[in-house]
């Protein structure tokens, strides 16, 4: 059974035996339950994405995070990855103290993406610096470039290894910061040179339909393209694809993140998981003050959606640790002895630790 | 093997001779279905696989639109190139240049529920994995039996869950309680017991080459 917000609601309802909303309402249900898989979401990890950061010249076409606000809430608006505050490094210290001449994101020299094809033939020097990742973002795993890995730092260390580490000429990226530029604002160190080879993109709407690529091999005849070796998938798997992200000199970030909003979307985990999620919210129910109020069960209901986290987070690394060794073949174990420690002869004067008084 | 019917029947003594309240089959099936759910969940008993073409040089293979919503995670892959399983690791172990290598895929490991790495990739598009996945028991629908031998064991803990969950919505906190802590010691055994069962048939499994 596919879960939606709608048919969670109706489960806590009937559990309640509340069906009709006299003491707890949909729209406070509802509240509860986004909360309880926000939780779960951000306590077990249990959602792994992968983020590209496009290692193409930056674009932007908003400035502030209202700007920003009415681009998402107007359908047909398109919003770039970016702010827009100025567009090359000289005019950083430009108005230093105003709304925008501080800050330490961009530069962002193109409003738009199909401008960035007019770097090279006017030499306009492009790099990429910072990006600001979505909100949903729990956690960063790991980041890389090229297929390397790209080592976190935190800014004070990085401003020991190089004072003026946030200035620099693209090149290729070896550390990142997470700390410092901004919430959820990611900085490669140096800034990549915005030279990753994406696909060029003829018109401006509907789906990938084919490549001028040539060394590219064609599976089947007819359709819409899928998928093209050296890509990687990204950020759902619902939907046609409109932009393969190449891997060559691209800058992947791999995250946990939380589920999408439940107003707009179902439930991305699986539905068995989903009553875990109830029980936060009958858990949420039960503590109210008021005529349906019983906190012995209501703590239950808790108790019930720890025990989902702590299996759940288990679970998740225990896939990794179960076998270590095949029978007869002995290969490399990675904790020999577990919890035991190294082997050591035996210690010929009793046993270790003891104090005699 | 125990009919629906039957569970239905002992949840409705046990619940009525403890309590005033009178509930429909159908409400008792659900609950016995909600036991069901939890113990799909805690004992991962049933398992099931799909198969996922290889891509060349692809390490990251995101499962949303291959697994059923009915799954709970990975629990191992077998390849069709050197037809055999592959042995879990972590990033950690494989090193910070994993992506580059290429050859016969040796090594999986997991990122959350629905994402897989293989280590090395294979430089061309040849064979599919096969990935195993514990998932969620088919519900029973009435007069359906219950069809897996597996469940008889099973049957005493859907009923503690059944009654534990009628008691909760009854409004009885104390008795719903009361068989919460049995429907959980008996989940627990059961839950060794499974495991004990699949690392047995894994390590046989690995061994036989």
């Amino acid at each position: 059974m596919s879960f939606d917000l709608e048919s969670a609601v109706v489960k806590v309802q009937k559990r309640l035996d509340d069906e009709d909303g006299v003491v707890w309402t949909e729209a406070e249900l509802q509240m509860y339950i986004q909360d309880g898989y926000d939780l779960f979401c951000r306590r077990t990890r249990c959602l792994f994405d992968i983020w590209v950061v496009e290692n193409t010249p930056q674009v932007g076409n908003w400035s502030t995070d209202l700007e920003r606000f009415l681009l998402e809430q107007s359908p047909g608006k398109g919003l770039t990855d970016e702010r827009l505050h100025f567009t090359a490094d000289i005019e950083r210290n430009k108005r230093v103290g105003g709304l925008v001449g501080g800050s330490t994101e961009g530069p962002t020299p193109a409003t738009s993406p199909h401008e960035g094809a007019f770097f090279d033939h006017f030499e306009q020097p492009a790099k990429v610096a910072t990006s600001r990742l979505p909100n949903s973002i729990v956690d960063i795993i790991r980041v890389t470039w090229d297929e390397l890995e790209v080592y976190p730092e935190n800014s004070p260390d990085m401003r020991m290894q190089d004072l003026q580490y946030e200035r620099r000429e693209g090149g290729d990226p070896r550390h990142f910061t997470f700390d410092k530029d901004g919430f959820k604002t990611l900085r490669l160190v140096p800034p990549a040179r915005a030279d990753a080879d994406y696909d060029t993109v003829s018109g401006s709407w509907g789906t990938m339909t084919q490549t001028t690529d040539t060394t590219v091999t064609i599976v089947g005849s007819y359709g819409i393209l899928r998928e093209i070796d050296g890509a990687f998938p990204s950020w759902g798997p619902h939907g046609t694809p409109t932009r393969q992200h190449p891997a060559a000199k691209n800058i992947s970030v791999e995250v946990s993140r939380l589920g999408r909003p439940l107003s707009q979307y179902g439930f991305e985990i699986p539905s068995i998981y989903v009553k875990f999620i109830i029980f936060w919210a009958m858990r949420r129910a039960l503590q109210k003050n008021g005529p349906g109020q019983d906190l012995k069960l209501s703590k239950h209901y808790e108790d019930r959606f720890e025990m989902g986290v702590a299996r759940m987070r288990t679970r998740l690394r225990k896939v990794n640790k179960e076998i270590v060794l095949s029978m007869g073949s002995m290969r490399a174990q990675p904790e020999p002895f577990g919890n035991m420690g190294d082997p050591t002869l035996p210690y010929p004067y009793g046993p270790r630790g003891r104090r005699f008084s | 093997m125990i009919p629906l019917s039957q569970i239905i029947t002992n949840v409705r003594i046990r619940h009525e001779s403890e309590s005033s309240i009178r509930w429909l089959n159908a409400d008792i099936q659900e609950s016995i279905n909600d036991g069901l759910d939890d113990l799909s969940e805690v004992t991962r008993f049933y398992e099931r696989h799909v198969s996922v073409p290889m891509s060349s040089r692809r390490t990251y293979y995101d499962l949303r639109g291959f697994l059923p919503e009915t799954a709970l995670g990975v629990t191992s892959i077998w390849s069709s190139v050197q037809e055999d399983w592959l042995e879990p690791r972590t990033a950690r172990e494989l090193g910070s240049r994993w992506e580059q290598a290429e050859g016969s895929p040796q090594h999986f490991f997991t990122r959350g529920i629905y994402w897989f790495a293989i280590w090395p990739r294979p430089a061309i598009t040849t064979g599919y994995l096969r990935v195993y996945f514990a998932g969620q028991a088919p519900h029973f629908t009435y007069p359906q039996a219950v069809l897996m031998d597996l469940l008889d064991d099973m049957v005493p803990a859907l009923e503690e869950y059944a009654l534990y969950d009628l008691a909760a919505q009854d409004g009885e906190t104390d008795r719903a309680l009361f068989h919460f802590v049995d429907y959980s010691r008996r989940s627990d055994i059961l839950a060794k017991e499974v495991e004990r069962r699949i690392v047995t048939s894994r390590v046989l499994k690995m061994g036989i080459r």
